[in-house]
C-alpha cells in the first residue's frame, strides 16, 4: 500500500486579484522523489511557499501525511524539511553553529544527529567554518543538512541545483536519490530544466503560468522509448518527392510526414530504416542525414512548457 | 514552553555574534571609567556636591536633621543611572536589527518553517530585547558599583538620602531612590523599543524604525513643545515619555497626572504590540 505524503487539493493563490497558482492538485507518495517543473515565473516557488506555511493559501488545503498546514501547522510542519528558493543561513555563524540553531528550534533533535547529517552530507571538513565563506555547494548541502535535521518524512528543495556546476548537480542528485532510499523519505524538487530532474524523479509534474499541465510517470517513459516504434528525422535533397516514393511503399505502419524541403519526419520501427534509405537512393534521392529523436521528456514536454507567457 | 526557551537562547546566541552588541558592553565600561576619572580628577568634589546640594534640596536636609552625604559609590552609582539613555537607544537598535536582519539574510524562512508558531517566534525576539535591556542596565549598575568602590570608596551600605517620591521631599534609602530612577527610565525604553520592534516589522528594514524612534525618544521634550499650545499635545507619546517630572509634579503639558501618563502609554503599547503582532502573524514572507 503506498501512502500519501503530501497532498495539494485545488490550491489557488491571488496576490492583487492576480491569479498566481491555479487550481492545482497532486499527491506525493511515500517515499517517491517528485519533479515540479516549469519556467522561470510558473509558480513553483509560491507553491512550495505555500506548503509550508510562509504563505497562506487563497483557496483549497494542503495536507501533510493527514494534516492540513492551515488548521495542524504545527503538526503538519514537523514532517518538513525544506530550503525554499536559496539555502540562507547565518553567515557569521559555523555550519555546526547554525544546525545547532535549527536543532534547537524543533526539541529531541540530539548532537547526534546534527554529526549525522553532517557526515551524509559530506561537510565534515568545513563545519567549523563560518558559513559567510562557504561556496555555493556546501551551502546548498548545508541547506540539505538543515532540512533533514529532525528526520521530516518530506523534504521540499527549490532549485537544489541552481547555481552549481555540471559536476555538483550530479553530486546533488546523486545524494538525493540516496536519501529517498536511506532515510525514506518523499522528496519534492522543483528546477526549471526537465532533462536534469527527470533523471532523479519517478515522477513529474509541469507547472506553466500557475497551472499544473500534466503529471508523468518517468518510469512509464523510459519504457515507451523502449518500445520498437520510434521517431526519426532523415535530410533529404527533396522531401515531397521523397514523401511520394515512400507513400508507395508496401510497409505496414510507415508514417511519413515532409517537416520542410529537406527534412523528412517519419515513425518507424529499427529494421524498417535499410528498407526507406534503399528506396530513397534507388529513385535517385541524397540522403545526408539519419536522426534519432531523443524521445525525452524534454521533447515530450517541449510543446507544453514552450515559453511562459508572463501576464 | 521550554520550544520558547530554546528561541530565545537562539536569539541570544545571534545577538551576541554581532560586533555592535560587544560594541555596546564596550561603550558603556568606556563611559562609566571615564566618568569616575573625571570625578575623580578633574572636578572638585566638594563644589559637585554643593552645587547638587542647593535650595529646597538643602532645605529639606536640613529640616530633617540629616547630614548632607559625602561624594561615595552610592553618589557616582545614582549619577550613572542617567546612562540608562544609551542603554535606550542601543535596545532601539537591537529590537529593530533582531527583525530586520532576518529580512536581510533571508533566514526568516527558516524560522518560519517550524513547529514553533509565528507568535512564539516573535515573542522570543521580543522577549530577547527586553532581557537584553535588563543586562545592560545590571551589567552598567554592577560595573558602577565596581569602579565607584574603587574610586570613592563607601561610607555606609544603604544610606538615607532625600529624594522626591511623588510628594515632595522625604527620607528614602538610596537603594529605593535608585530603583525609582531605573523604572521611570525603563518605562520610555520599553515603549520606544516596542516602537522600533513594530516598525521594523512593519518595513522589514530597520532604518526606519531606528531613525524614528531615536527621533521620538531624544526630542521628545522638543516634540511636546512644539505642540503645547494644542488640545491634542497631551495625548501624543511625546508628553509622556519623562515619567520622572510628571512624577515630580513638574510636566511639559500642565494638569498631566502620572495616572494619566500610564494610562496614554498602556494605549500606545498595545497598538504598537497589537500592530505588529497582527502583521508578523498574517503577512505572506515572499521574496525578501
Ligand atoms: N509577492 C508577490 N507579489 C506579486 N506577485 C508575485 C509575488 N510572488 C510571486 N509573484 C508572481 O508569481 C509568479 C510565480 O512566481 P514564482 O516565484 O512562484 O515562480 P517560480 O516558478 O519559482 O520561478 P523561478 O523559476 O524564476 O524561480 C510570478 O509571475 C511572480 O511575478
Ligand atoms: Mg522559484
Amino acid at each position: 500500500m503506498t501512502e500519501i505524503a503530501m497532498e495539494l487539493k485545488n490550491v489557488s493563490k491571488r496576490i492583487k486579484n492576480k491569479e498566481i497558482i491555479k487550481d492545482v492538485s497532486f499527491q506525493i507518495k511515500q517515499g517517491e522523489v517528485f519533479g515540479f517543473v516549469g519556467p522561470n515565473g510558473a509558480g513553483k516557488t509560491t507553491t512550495i511557499r505555500m506548503m509550508v506555511g510562509l504563505m497562506k493559501l487563497t483557496e483549497g488545503d494542503i495536507h501533510i501525511v493527514g494534516k492540513s498546514i492551515q488548521t495542524d501547522y504545527s503538526e503538519a510542519i514537523r514532517e518538513v524539511g525544506a530550503i525554499v528558493e536559496n539555502p540562507e543561513m547565518y553567515p557569521f555563524l559555523t555550519g555546526r553553529k547554525n544546525l545547532e540553531q535549527f536543532a534547537r528550534m524543533i526539541p529531541g533533535t540530539t548532537k547526534e544527529r546534527i554529526e549525522e547529517v553532517v557526515r551524509l552530507v559530506g561537510l565534515e571538513k568545513v563545519v567549523n567554518d563560518r558559513v559567510g565563506g562557504y561556496s555555493l555547494g556546501m551551502r546548498q548541502r548545508l541547506g540539505i543538512a538543515q532540512a533533514l535535521l529532525h528526520k521530516p518524512s518530506i523534504l521540499i528543495l527549490d532549485e537544489p541545483t541552481n547555481g552549481l556546476d555540471p559536476s555538483g548537480m550530479k553530486e546533488i542528485r546523486q545524494y538525493i536519490r540516496t536519501l529517498a532510499e536511506t532515510e525514506k523519505v518523499s522528496v519534492i524538487v522543483s528546477s526549471h530544466l526537465l532533462s536534469e530532474i527527470e533523471l532523479m524523479c519517478d515522477r513529474i509534474s509541469v507547472i506553466k503560468n500557475g497551472a499544473l499541465i500534466a503529471v508523468e510517470d518517468v518510469e512509464k517513459n523510459r519504457k515507451a522509448e523502449d518500445s520498437d516504434i520510434s521517431e526519426y528525422a532523415i535530410s533529404v535533397s527533396n522531401a515531397q518527392t521523397a514523401k511520394a516514393h515512400l507513400d508507395r511503399l508496401e510497409e505496414d505502419a510507415l508514417f511519413v510526414e515532409a517537416v520542410d524541403e529537406t527534412t523528412l519526419k517519419t515513425a518507424v520501427k529499427r529494421e524498417q530504416i535499410p528498407v526507406i534509405l534503399k528506396e530513397l537512393l534507388i529513385h535517385d534521392i541524397n540522403v545526408y542525414e539519419v536522426q534519432a529523436a531523443k524521445g525525452t521528456l524534454e521533447d515530450k514536454f517541449f510543446d507544453l512548457i514552450g515559453e511562459n507567457v508572463i501576464e | 514552553m521550554s520550544n520558547l526557551s530554546q528561541l530565545i537562547k537562539n536569539e541570544f546566541i545571534k545577538l551576541h555574534h554581532y560586533k555592535s552588541t560587544w560594541a555596546m558592553y564596550i561603550i558603556l565600561a568606556i563611559l562609566l571609567i571615564g566618568s569616575a576619572l573625571i570625578t575623580n580628577f578633574v572636578v572638585d568634589q566638594s563644589m559637585m556636591i554643593n552645587q547638587t546640594f542647593q535650595g529646597e534640596l538643602m532645605q529639606a536636609y536640613q529640616s530633617m536633621g540629616l547630614e548632607v552625604p559625602a561624594y561615595d559609590m552610592w553618589a557616582f552609582v545614582a549619577e550613572n543611572i542617567s546612562y540608562i539613555s544609551f542603554i535606550t537607544i542601543f535596545i532601539i537598535v537591537v529590537a529593530a536589527k533582531i527583525i530586520s536582519n532576518e529580512y536581510k539574510w533571508g533566514t526568516i524562512k527558516l524560522l518560519l518553517i517550524r513547529p514553533a508558531g509565528r507568535g512564539t517566534v516573535l515573542a522570543s525576539k521580543y522577549i530577547t530585547v527586553l532581557l537584553f535591556a535588563v543586562v545592560l542596565i545590571l551589567y552598567t549598575i554592577v560595573l558602577s558599583l565596581l569602579i565607584g568602590l574603587i574610586f570613592f570608596g563607601v561610607d555606609a551600605w544603604n544610606p538615607t538620602i532625600v529624594d522626591n517620591m511623588g510628594s515632595g521631599y522625604t527620607e528614602v534609602s538610596i537603594i529605593a531612590s535608585i530603583g525609582k530612577d531605573i523604572l521611570f527610565q525603563l518605562v520610555p525604553l520599553i515603549i520606544v523599543a516596542t516602537l522600533s520592534f513594530m516598525i521594523a516589522i512593519l518595513f522589514k528594514g530597520s532604518a526606519m524604525a531606528i531613525a524614528a524612534s531615536i527621533v521620538i525618544y531624544i526630542a521628545a521634550p522638543i516634540i511636546t513643545m512644539m505642540v503645547s499650545q494644542y488640545e491634542i499635545a497631551k495625548y501624543l507619546l511625546t508628553a509622556h515619555l519623562n515619567l520622572q517630572e510628571i512624577f515630580e509634579g513638574t510636566p511639559i503639558i500642565e494638569g498631566t497626572s502620572l495616572g494619566f501618563s500610564i494610562a496614554v502609554l498602556l494605549v500606545y503599547y498595545i497598538v504598537f504590540m497589537a500592530a505588529g503582532w497582527l502583521t508578523f502573524k498574517k503577512r505572506d514572507v515572499a521574496g525578501n
